[in-house]
């Protein structure tokens, strides 16, 4: 529990012909983390993908870009799972289906997007009191449509050799072929509307207007047609196209594992990790498949790195990820997620301490791990927070900033109640300030030093005794020396204190010299438990004091009003909370505790299969 | 009595500029150390934790504001 999975370093050996099966096998077993083979042995080469993979690989691309295509909805079609060979027909037919559909559907929308503009022009000239006739081609008059800034280019024609329709910015320009116009008009801002088809419209614009009105509309319903087309498509097929795509994933890394092993022209060889604990049952069941030709041995670590698994018991579990966070745990190395498990929660509710905000951040908590399943662990670990802070309010008897227990309990005061003043708190925190900005320190004090503990336990496993001492005991020894020289005076202070920085030179060298200060700010950095929980208090009772004139005064809009402000603040307030008291909670143990123990930088244990199992999990 | 009067007063100002001087250092530094973070984030939002980490570092400094100013204050 306080360390990762011990792992064990694996070969798998075999004849080439068990090499299907095993791979089949392991995939099922999902244990082996892989390592890919690097060319180390002779006359072992990479392995080659099984002959099928290269179809598998192009009916899983097909597959997935119908699925890209096909709209997105709930899908009530048969989910069987195909072969290979039916599902690339079936895939085949569905593409060729989806590709009439969207051919119909372009070329519809190319049709409407013509039958748009011409309406458009038809209502420009409509405007322009001109009807489509108007726009016959004729060798001696230019007939020019369009919009412009304004009309100045009239003062550049001659009177007479022109006609000028306008409305607005909508300009129709009849003139004389010879007259060269374009240089007038380019100043004036013109921008052209195409006429060549005007002219074919043998209507009156009005009429023309709705015709093509009406056609638009028959366009556009063709449209919604051809979509709820590919909706039914997408309906009858998507199922099984989701669960055959998993299916041919899973099967492409299947087909492709031996590219990872190490193959000769008769044996595979395959190496990797997995869980110490599992290793007979696996040993077992491979070598039980083959009849015993299959052979699985441990191999010697060779100084490299595990991959890395939690191995956390229950709650602790969602904890895990709040370490992830920062890094993943090195192989050895104490997991830090039982120390986020026991003291976060604490921090948390310590600092918050107030049994309203207790409960409504678990109910933020809880609705967070609804929305988002993929944080899950995290909202759960939040969850505890919650729990803490609600336990911590009924201790110091707050909720939502008003006393609810204890001598001076508004409760009492609003029910008549006797029995809510008679329940012990232990202290009402307004009245303690001194007291919390000690305590503050001393969980400082206590949180450090167990990150120094971890140290020496981390350092001990890895380099002996004596370097653990050096290294981190040094620090606990520079302490004492403290405390010593503030207790007993320097005679007996400054000794210890200087074998103790000796020793850190010793342990850790310039850089524990230089870190020296460091150990003072980080205790003080605790005190922002205290600065927290002085924020925290005092923002409930300034929502508490906005709200109270209001109450007071006993009439409707007063309560009404008074009870809105409470709500809406404290509402606020809540999320205030939250982030704040993890931000300060997690960061107290990220960068204060974690520094003196915690290196990180381990390599997740994802094991040959994983990625299926995981997906398959109810 | 106005001697002490002005040394409350003193006091209260101390207790701002405490507050005030040690919270624009902090904001200031969190500004440039939060836009790197998000920067680096946006290439890889494995990088949360750590830019989270790199990020509230200089709250430090603010909380040390707060506790000079509560105790300027007279609070604790």
């Amino acid at each position: 529990m306080i360390h990762p999975r011990d792992m064990e370093r694996v070969s798998i050996t075999g004849p080439k012909s068990q090499l299907d099966s095993t791979i089949r096998r392991l995939h099922e077993l999902n244990v082996l983390d892989i390592d890919d083979y690097n060319g180390e042995y002779d006359e072992f080469e990479l392995g080659n993908p099984e002959k099928h993979a290269d179809g598998i690989s192009n009916t899983l691309v097909a597959a997935r870009s119908l699925l890209d295509r096909l709209p997105d909805v709930e899908s009530d079609g048969p989910a069987e799972i195909d072969g290979l060979n039916d599902l690339q027909e079936r895939v085949d037919t569905i593409e060729d289906e989806l590709e009439m559909i969207e051919d119909e559907r372009q070329e519809l929308e190319e049709r409407r997007d013509r039958k748009e503009e011409l309406l458009a022009r038809l209502r420009l000239i409509d405007r322009l009191g001109l009807d489509p006739d108007d726009f016959q081609q004729l060798d001696a008059v230019d007939i020019i449509l369009g919009r412009v800034d304004d009309t100045s280019f009239e003062d550049e024609l001659p009177e007479g050799r022109y006609e000028l329709y306008q409305d607005g910015d909508a300009i129709a320009l009849f003139v004389d072929a010879d007259l060269d116009v374009d240089q007038a008009l380019g100043r004036c801002g013109f921008d052209p509307v195409e006429i060549d088809d005007l002219y074919e419209v043998d209507k009156k614009a009005r009429d023309a207007i709705r015709d093509v009105k009406e056609k638009l509309d028959d366009i556009r319903s063709d449209i919604d047609a051809i979509d709820d087309e590919k909706k039914q498509l997408a309906e009858k097929h998507r199922s099984y196209l989701e669960a055959n795509e998993k299916e041919l994933a899973e099967e492409l890394e299947k087909a492709e594992a031996p590219l990872r092993f190490a193959t000769s022209e008769n044996a595979f060889v395959a190496e990797g990790w997995m869980p110490e604990d599992r290793f007979k049952k696996v040993k077992t069941a491979l070598e039980d498949e083959s009849d015993g030709r299959v052979h699985v041995q441990r191999e010697d670590a060779d100084g490299e790195q595990p991959p890395v698994q939690h191995d956390n018991p229950g709650p602790v579990d969602n904890f895990e990820d709040l370490t992830d966070l920062v890094s993943v745990p090195k192989y050895g190395e104490v997991d830090p997620s039982f120390i986020l498990f026991l003291t976060f929660p604490l921090f948390f509710g310590f600092m918050i301490g107030d049994a309203g905000y207790g409960l409504a951040s678990f109910i933020v908590f809880y609705l967070g791990m609804r929305m988002f399943p993929g944080a899950k662990d995290i909202f759960k670990s939040l969850m505890f927070a919650s729990a803490a802070t609600f336990v911590f309010g009924l201790i110091f008897g707050d909720a939502f900033g008003y006393i609810i227990f204890g001598e001076h309990s508004a409760l009492t005061a609003l029910t008549g109640i006797e029995f809510f003043s008679q329940i012990p708190v232990l202290f009402h925190r307004t009245h303690n300030m001194t007291m919390l900005f000690m305590i503050s320190a001393a969980i400082g004090v206590v949180h450090i030093n167990l990150g120094y503990l971890l140290g020496m336990y981390n350092e001990y496993r890895h380099h002996g005794l004596i370097e653990a001492v050096l290294a981190k005991g040094s620090w606990i020894v520079l302490e004492l020396g403290a405390v010593a020289w503030y207790l007993y005076g320097t005679a007996v202070g400054a000794p210890v204190m200087v074998t103790a920085v000796a020793m850190l030179a010793k342990g850790e060298g310039i850089q524990g010299i230089v870190e020296i200060p460091s150990l003072l700010s980080n205790i003080l950095s605790y005190l922002r438990i205290f600065g927290v929980m002085v924020a925290a208090i005092a923002l409930a009772k300034v929502v508490n004091s906005l709200a109270s004139p209001m109450l007071a005064t006993g009439t409707l809009l007063g309560l009404s009003g008074g009870t809105l402000i409470l709500m809406v603040g404290h509402t606020m307030n809540t999320f205030i909370k939250i982030i704040e008291g993890f931000l300060q909670g997690i960061r107290l143990h990220y960068v204060e505790m974690f520094m003196k123990f915690f290196d990180g930088g381990g390599r997740p244990y994802n094991p040959f299969g994983a990625r299926f199992a995981d997906e398959s999990r109810p | 009595m106005a001697a002490e009067q002005a040394f409350g007063g003193m006091a209260t100002i101390g207790a701002g500029i405490a507050v005030g001087l040690t919270g624009l250092g902090t904001g200031w530094a969190q500004s440039k150390i939060g836009a790197a973070a998000v920067g680096a984030m946006a290439e890889d939002e494995s990088l949360f934790g750590q830019g989270l980490i790199m990020t509230v570092i200089p709250e430090t400094m603010v909380i040390f504001g707060l506790v000079i100013a509560l105790r300027a204050l007279g609070m604790i």
